[in-house]
């Protein structure tokens, strides 16, 4: 389950940077809806990749 | 760092030992004051820590920036003298450094940077951004970013560090998890791929908003892989049987956001 979690994690930053990517590649082109829906994207993805691994309060 | 003249052989002969009447090597004569060999000189000066990176950095800073400004079909003789006069005052700061460091530094640096300025400004033709090359720009500031670095602490590949006999050898209370250093070195690579698109963007009036998300997006993603490459040891001190409920939260949100994102992509097209 660990090693799921590890995978998962990595794989959320990884889908995080190709949504800015993606976002940043539809900024130039002018479509500023499909730029903020993948930057909205990728944050809400970092943001879960790191709340995955953040170690428990009642751990510590 | 002196050792390169100390050691080399003597032009008269008196690197071979000499040998005294009972076959051991006698002692050496008393030397009176020599006069400093310039090569040997200019050889240790080379090796002083610091000259050859700074010199290295500025050349090739200068390479990718200005030169290709000065010498270009915007640049006279006058800039292309200046541009010359830049290079010289970058190599001869960092030279003059272990001898006459203020002046190396004021060369090195503020003449050296004074001088690109000026090029700059005397070319504004070469630097339109409509002309201006992405590779070469992305490469000139890793460049500038390099020679910044190169007069800080010089890179030392053998430390001399004081030993201290008395106290014990400090242990690190963790080490890293296993593939800590290839996550972020991903992370690292995907926001300097980041920047590369940010910097592909082409239409002046977004151009600037690209470049601006573009540097924080690549900060975001490379500290967040650097944390979820350290994390990982630390979530590992207990047993993982689900998801918390926050991370939960977050995935769902996630994946809420994605799907209406999406659906409402497909319906404006």
């Amino acid at each position: 389950m660990s090693r799921a979690i590890d995978i998962l994690a990595i794989l959320l930053v990884g889908v995080a940077a190709v949504a800015f990517g993606f976002g940043l590649s539809a900024l130039g082109d002018s479509q500023d809806f499909r730029a903020i829906y993948l930057m909205i994207i990728g944050g809400l993805a970092l943001r879960a990749s790191t709340e995955i691994l953040r170690p428990r309060g009642g751990a510590a | 760092m002196a050792t390169g003249s100390a050691l080399g052989p003597a032009p008269d002969g008196a690197g071979s030992p000499v040998v005294g009447p009972s076959g051991a090597p006698a002692a050496p004569a008393p030397v009176g004051p020599t006069q400093p060999d310039p090569e040997a000189a200019r050889s240790t000066l080379l090796t002083e820590p610091g000259v050859v990176q700074r010199v290295v950095c500025a050349a090739f800073a200068w390479a990718v920036t200005i030169a290709p400004a000065a010498f270009s079909r915007a640049g006279g003789w006058g800039e292309r003298s200046l541009a010359v006069a830049c290079l010289g005052v970058g190599v001869a700061g960092p030279i003059l450094m272990p001898t006459r460091k203020k002046i190396g530094r004021q060369l090195g640096i503020s003449a050296f940077l004074a001088l690109a300025t000026v090029v700059w400004l005397l070319t504004p033709s070469a630097l339109d951004p409509s002309r201006l090359d992405t590779v070469r720009a992305g490469i000139g500031a890793i460049a500038w970013g390099v020679y910044a670095f190169s007069w800080g602490e010089p890179w030392r590949f053998r430390t001399e560090a004081p030993q201290d006999d008395a106290g014990g050898v400090l242990r690190a209370r963790s080490t890293l998890p296993p593939g800590a250093v290839p996550v972020t070195a991903a992370g690292v690579l995907a926001g300097l791929a980041l920047i590369v698109v940010a910097w592909s963007v082409r239409d002046p009036s977004r151009a600037l908003l690209a470049q601006a998300a573009g540097v924080g997006l690549a900060v975001a993603v490379v500290s967040a892989s650097a944390t979820v490459a350290i994390a990982r040891a630390k979530a590992r001190r207990a047993p993982v049987t689900s998801l918390p409920r926050e991370a939960l939260r977050a995935v769902i949100a996630l994946l809420v956001v994605a799907m209406a994102g999406a659906a409402l992509l497909v319906l404006r097209t």
